[in-house]
């Protein structure tokens, strides 16, 4: 073909545009709009080259027969996503782009992000589109988007598709497919019959162990009891000095004993019997996979495990950071140290640090023990931003680029004293201790926490006054509830859903109304869901079943299983659980409808009247300018008249916290495309009058 | 009939019994309480009912167990 050109297909638009500018070398890059989208144009060895953006998943699975009211459905096919999903539209001019760019494409190259999703959108792209070409088409394998590495996968392209990812992610989305129509719709369709509303439950193959993790610490915080134990506290005067001192036993069982320890030490004189000093050694951090990042941002930050994907995405787009879906803690050398550390001692803030360690006579990082084979971990590329970044962007890119300077360091070495203190018969200890090597912690500063204590001159014999001792009556506390980044590390350990998918899964359990809050409070609504599906299918939400089969799914992007035996197998699973189902379906639907109506009005609460003291406030709508505002439930009875407005255009959240000013209900209003913001319904609330002057 | 059917109800929350008077979480929680107090019977001089009071206050506990001390020290007055 005379006119024919090579296809590069790219997963987003930015990356479809850094792809193109890097490849372009020295030609002219042109940029081109057809069906609405943007494509770029350049030629290089006197090709001509086109570099066309999906937009991620372009097709997806979808049922041959039947409508959405049925269930089971075990019959599938890929389709175009905007045939199959209602908010798709913008798809279907990207389909026909590459639809028609397929005439006369000579070459076609998937450089889509390697990995299984990555891999999968790449090759039904070229499998649909142009026309089952799948076999002749060549890969793009990179880590970052930098100029350097993309002309080298240029370069030596993959002589064909890694199919072995692309049956993984068939596979995983087929399974997903058969597991979440089904069980949703089941689960769906059984309340609808019973209370005639239509509200969508959705339930999957990873979604249900996950929120059962949820509700079986829900129901440990809910039937726990407490103890009571006892603590000693202590205050030693040493050279007029006052110094907390620590009891030799941390609990202390009986009151009885906690009341002997302080008659037998208050105000009495102590002997210093040993003095211990030892030097401690912490290595440096591995350097980050996704998880420990998502785990750090959050511990800092607060970031939700997705806002941090999202805000990884971004920087990896702006080929500032590696790819962050990794599970690597591994950094090769390919990746150029030394390269990195150069590019980064461009930056002003990273400047001293960076020499410091191009300095050191070696360069090896500290690595972990996981390892991925198609990236590795998470790295800065050592390019300067291009463009100002959002807070949010400094944030995650301070952490990486501070992560990875300090796997490079030295051990930080600690003097760590211990002074053990006799006092008829109990032993009390002081700890003190200081950095004598500070090694990795500067260059991780501010994400680490170092305490030093200095201890004064002290011998053994010395006399030391017990000016204070007291017991404190304490009791056991209850497991802590999950926050996002605990649930992802429980989710990672058991081995369930995908460096790609847990963010996901997790934002989907506070989409149905399954939890509320950042620390994660389990519904009625999410108990009644597993309380049902553990009485009439307990495979569901086993642990074991989902973690068997995601091993399976591992095994087929090694080649050591294949996509039709899994597909068979969670058929069969499936089959029985979903006639149960089904022959259940009017006592499912009656458990699940109570719980879907208290889950609806606790939505709408917002807290109670402070007008009338006895109502609840409540988000009504007005049946005559159909209006929402905020109405007390004991306006039905003529009792009360309190009515407050609110936005009409913005998401409104009820959150059960009340103003610290006014003690008023606070609501969340989430506007569309902004940052959601708090807010007291109160509209003479002090602190906003206090805002307004 | 109707007697019966009441007698299947768990008299904190209406849920589902087996027979008894509690749902399975209250009479998993009541259970707790029992194991729970001999724990603070060994700790301290207690009684059944100023146990009870203290569960009811104390911050730390779950509330199907504050529920079911509430309603054993409300039933016995």
């Amino acid at each position: 073909m005379a006119d024919g050109y090579t296809v590069i297909i790219a997963e987003k638009p930015d990356a479809a545009e850094r792809i193109a500018s890097a490849l372009a070398l020295n030609s002219d890059l042109k940029r081109k709009v057809e069906y609405k989208t943007t494509y770029y144009e350049f030629k290089r060895d006197g090709k001509k080259v086109v570099v066309v953006p999906a937009l991620g998943h372009l097709y997806t699975v979808t049922q041959t027969v039947g409508g959405r009211n049925y269930y089971p459905v075990f019959t599938f096919d890929w389709a175009p996503k905007y045939e199959a999903e209602k908010g798709a539209k913008r798809t279907k001019r990207i389909i026909a782009l590459f639809k028609k760019l397929s005439k006369n494409a000579k070459e076609l190259i998937n450089a889509t992000d390697y990995d299984i999703e990555g891999s999968l959108i790449g090759y039904t792209i070229i499998k649909y589109a142009f026309n089952g070409r799948e076999h002749e088409a060549k890969r793009m394998k990179f880590s970052t988007l930098t100029k350097e590495e993309l002309n080298y996968a240029y370069e030596n392209l993959l002589p064909h598709l890694d199919f072995e990812l692309v049956e993984a992610g068939r596979t995983r989305h087929e399974v997903d497919w058969l597991y979440g129509v089904n069980l949703s719709r089941a689960l769906t369709l059984s309340a609808f019959k019973q209370n005639g509303k239509y509200t969508t439950l959705s339930i999957g193959r990873v979604q249900g162990p996950t929120l059962k993790f949820i509700i079986q610490r829900e129901i440990e915080i809910r039937s726990f009891v407490p103890t009571p134990y006892w603590e000693i506290k202590a205050l030693a005067e040493i050279d007029g000095e006052t110094y907390e001192l620590k009891f030799e036993k941390d609990k202390i069982d009986k009151k009885v004993e906690a009341e002997k320890i302080v008659k037998d030490c208050f105000g009495k004189l102590g002997k210093i019997a040993s003095i211990n000093e030892k030097e401690i050694k912490r290595n440096p951090p591995e350097p980050f996979d996704l998880g420990s990042l998502q785990r750090e941002a959050y511990r800092f930050f607060g970031f939700t495990p997705r806002r941090t994907l999202d805000v990884a995405e971004r920087l990896y787009l702006e080929a500032l950071i590696s790819y962050p879906r990794t599970s690597s803690q591994k950094l090769p050398p390919t990746i150029n140290y030394e390269g990195i550390l150069e590019g980064l001692s461009k930056n002003p803030n990273y400047q001293k640090l960076a020499k410091l360690l191009l300095s050191q006579k070696s360069l090896k990082p500290k690595e972990g023990k996981k390892d991925d084979p198609a990236h590795p971990a998470i790295y800065p590329t050592g390019n300067l931003p291009e463009r100002e970044l959002t807070s949010d962007e400094l944030k995650v890119y301070d952490l990486i680029v501070r992560r990875f300077m300090a796997t490079f360091s030295r051990p930080a070495k600690r003097l760590s004293t211990k002074v053990s203190i006799e006092c008829n018969g109990y032993k009390y200890f002081l700890y003190g201790g200081r950095i004598v090597d500070e090694g990795w912690f500067f260059f991780y500063k501010p994400y680490i926490e170092v305490e030093e204590t200095i201890l004064p001159k002290l011998r053994i014999g010395q006399e030391v006054l017990l000016k204070d001792v007291r017991y404190v009556t304490k009791f056991t506390e209850p497991p802590p509830r999950y926050n996002p980044a605990s649930l992802l590390k429980v989710m990672e350990e058991n081995n369930i859903g995908t460096k790609a998918t847990r963010a996901e899964i997790i934002d989907t359990l506070y989409d149905r109304g399954y939890v509320r809050d950042e620390k994660m409070v389990a519904t009625e609504l999410g108990f009644k869901v597993i309380e049902t599906l553990n009485k009439y299918c307990p495979e569901i939400t086993s642990i074991e079943l989902t973690r068997d089969l995601e091993e399976k799914m591992e095994k087929i992007e090694k080649g050591l299983e294949n996509r039709e035996n899994v597909l068979v197998e969670a058929v069969n699973q499936l089959k029985p659980v979903l006639t149960r189902l089904k022959n259940m379906e009017k006592e499912v639907g009656a458990e699940l409808s109570e719980a879907i109506q208290a889950e609806f009005l606790r939505k709408r609460i917002v807290g109670s009247c402070p007008k009338c003291g006895t109502g609840k406030l409540i988000i009504l709508r007005s049946r005559k300018t159909l209006k929402r505002f905020i109405g007390c439930t004991n306006f039905f009875g003529g009792k009360c008249k309190m009515a407050l407005p609110l936005p009409q255009k913005a998401a409104v959240q009820t959150t059960e916290k009340t103003c610290k000013s006014c003690g008023w209900p606070i609501i969340i209003v989430k506007p569309r495309g902004r940052r959601p913001f708090n807010v007291c319904i109160n509209p003479d609330c002090p602190l906003k009058q206090a805002k307004n002057q | 009939m109707e007697k019966k059917h009441k007698e299947h109800k768990c008299v904190i929350c209406s849920g589902e019994s087996d027979g008894g008077e509690f749902c399975v979480w209250h009479k998993l929680s009541y259970e707790k309480l029992e194991e729970i107090f001999k724990l603070w019977q060994e700790s301290m001089e207690i009684s059944w009912r100023e146990f009870l009071e203290e569960i009811r206050k104390n911050p730390n506990t779950g509330v199907w167990v504050r529920e079911v001390a509430s309603y054993i020290l409300k039933k016995k007055g």
